[in-house]
């Protein structure tokens, strides 16, 4: 009864995980916000812009990154129901879909430079590197806190806190997806 | 007697941010922020029109910064009494305060000078000490950051299960240094919102910062008041409990 209870009313982590993460997603909605704001002053011209971005990378990247969620989310099931073994398996595999997003965003950022593309090109690619940019960096944290999962996943007993650190840190990695999931439209589709 | 002397030391924050604000906004005028697209002759318009405003509002934010040394080391002596907190945060921080205090005090100095005779200097020359002083004051996040998160990873090694800092505080410390960071792109840009007036590279970070101080300002204060003060007002519990109270009292 009581487990019932505490499930009805539990937020995944520690709740101080969620300062962060809602913070976090506040400054990328105005970072978003602020992106909107200046393809408004010329449309013309973030929407030709927009037509040198290769689709196939952005939505590859998407199903990298939602797949990634989905082996996270097994993780931290694997992590409740005691199944101690698969939980480091399935975040080591959350991991390699953030390090292929990571290798094909060198080969897409490395195609867009060699074609002169760079931040100084204009507005559109200026917001494209620093939207992208910001989201990778957060990757690449989150890569961080992942490798910090499996270590911790890989001991036999998790204490409470432990647990929750697993669940906060999954949280983190869904906030690089969400955010991503947002960026992804807006920078290849909007029109 | 030393707790009265912390209680003032983390207050001495407090004295820092009113001076700030009084320095930068109705005495040197400088919020919002002057532009970095301003022609050279714009910027020593500015220092040669406002010359003794920009210098007494910068003189008190330089004499202020006492008060952020002293309020950042009474944070520092608090993250000692974290019980597991690892050593190594608090000399992070102690070194990163040091060098927080100059990349505040130095950027003064350069608009000292750039405030000393400005209608004698070539246009071109105040606008580089101009430059200079904002771009070291903004782009200057790395101790900061570095200060902010380890503060905050010694909030959050806290092992007690009553913490002396609420936890929460320990992420918002993870958020508020995160947030420090974007400023780095200031040097790319003199217009927009990544320029060193910008959204990203001012406005954010300076809400960022305060919203740190004025959080640790009163978390600090509810720490050093903690547990000292507990034992008198337990008189019963002295005999057998002396020697442990002792220990938490230091």
């Amino acid at each position: 009864m009581a487990t019932d209870a505490a499930r009805v009313r539990r937020t995944p982590g520690e709740a101080g995980t969620w300062v962060f993460i809602f913070g976090d997603m506040t400054v990328f909605a105005v970072l978003f916000a602020t992106y909107l704001y200046y393809r408004a002053e010329d449309p013309a011209l973030f929407a030709s812009s927009q037509q040198e971005l290769n689709q196939t990378f952005g939505a590859v990247n998407t199903l990298l990154l939602l797949l990634s969620s989905l082996l996270v989310v097994a993780a931290v099931r694997a992590v409740r129901d005691h199944r101690g073994v698969a939980a480091p398996r399935l975040i080591a595999g959350a991991m390699a879909c953030g390090l292929a997003f990571s290798g094909l965003k060198v080969v897409e950022y490395g195609e867009k430079i060699s074609h002169d593309q760079t931040p100084a090109t204009d507005d559109f690619f200026l917001y494209y590197f620093v939207l992208t940019g910001m989201h990778w960096f957060h990757l690449l944290i989150g890569l961080a806190v992942l490798t910090a999962l499996i270590v911790i996943t890989r001991k036999p007993n998790l204490t409470a806190r432990q647990v929750s650190f697993v669940e906060g840190g999954a949280c983190f990695w869904h906030m690089v997806d969400l955010l991503w999931i947002v960026l992804f439209p807006l920078l290849y589709f909007v029109r | 007697m030393g707790r009265k002397i912390e209680l003032g030391m983390t207050w001495a924050g407090l004295v820092w941010v009113i001076l700030f604000f009084i320095g930068m906004v109705p005495l040197a005028n400088w919020i919002p922020l002057p532009s970095p697209s301003d022609t050279a002759a714009e910027v020593q318009a500015m220092y040669v029109d406002h010359t003794n405003s920009i210098r007494a509002g910068l003189a008190l934010i330089f004499t202020g910064t006492i008060g952020y040394i002293l309020f950042s080391a009474a944070i520092a002596s608090q993250c000692r009494r974290i019980k597991g907190a690892p050593t190594a945060l608090r000399y992070a921080q102690v070194g990163s305060i040091g060098a927080c205090t100059l990349l505040i005090i130095v950027p003064i100095i350069i608009w000292f000078t750039a405030a000393y005779r400005p209608e004698v200097r070539s246009a071109e020359s105040i606008q580089l000490l101009n430059d200079l002083g904002w771009i070291m004051f903004i782009v200057g996040f790395v101790p900061f950051v570095a200060w902010v998160w380890t503060v905050g990873l010694a909030i959050l090694s806290d092992e007690d299960a009553d913490p002396l800092f609420p936890r929460w505080a320990g992420y918002l410390c993870m958020l508020l240094g995160t947030l420090q960071i974007p400023p780095i792109l200031l040097v790319f840009f003199q217009t927009g919102p990544f320029a060193w007036n910008g959204l990203f590279s001012w406005w954010i970070p300076a809400t960022d910062f305060f919203t740190f101080f004025l959080v640790m300002l009163v978390l600090t204060l509810r720490a050093i008041r903690r547990t000292p003060a507990a034992a008198p007002e337990a008189p019963q519990a002295v005999p057998e409990l002396a020697g442990a109270g002792a220990g938490t009292g230091r």
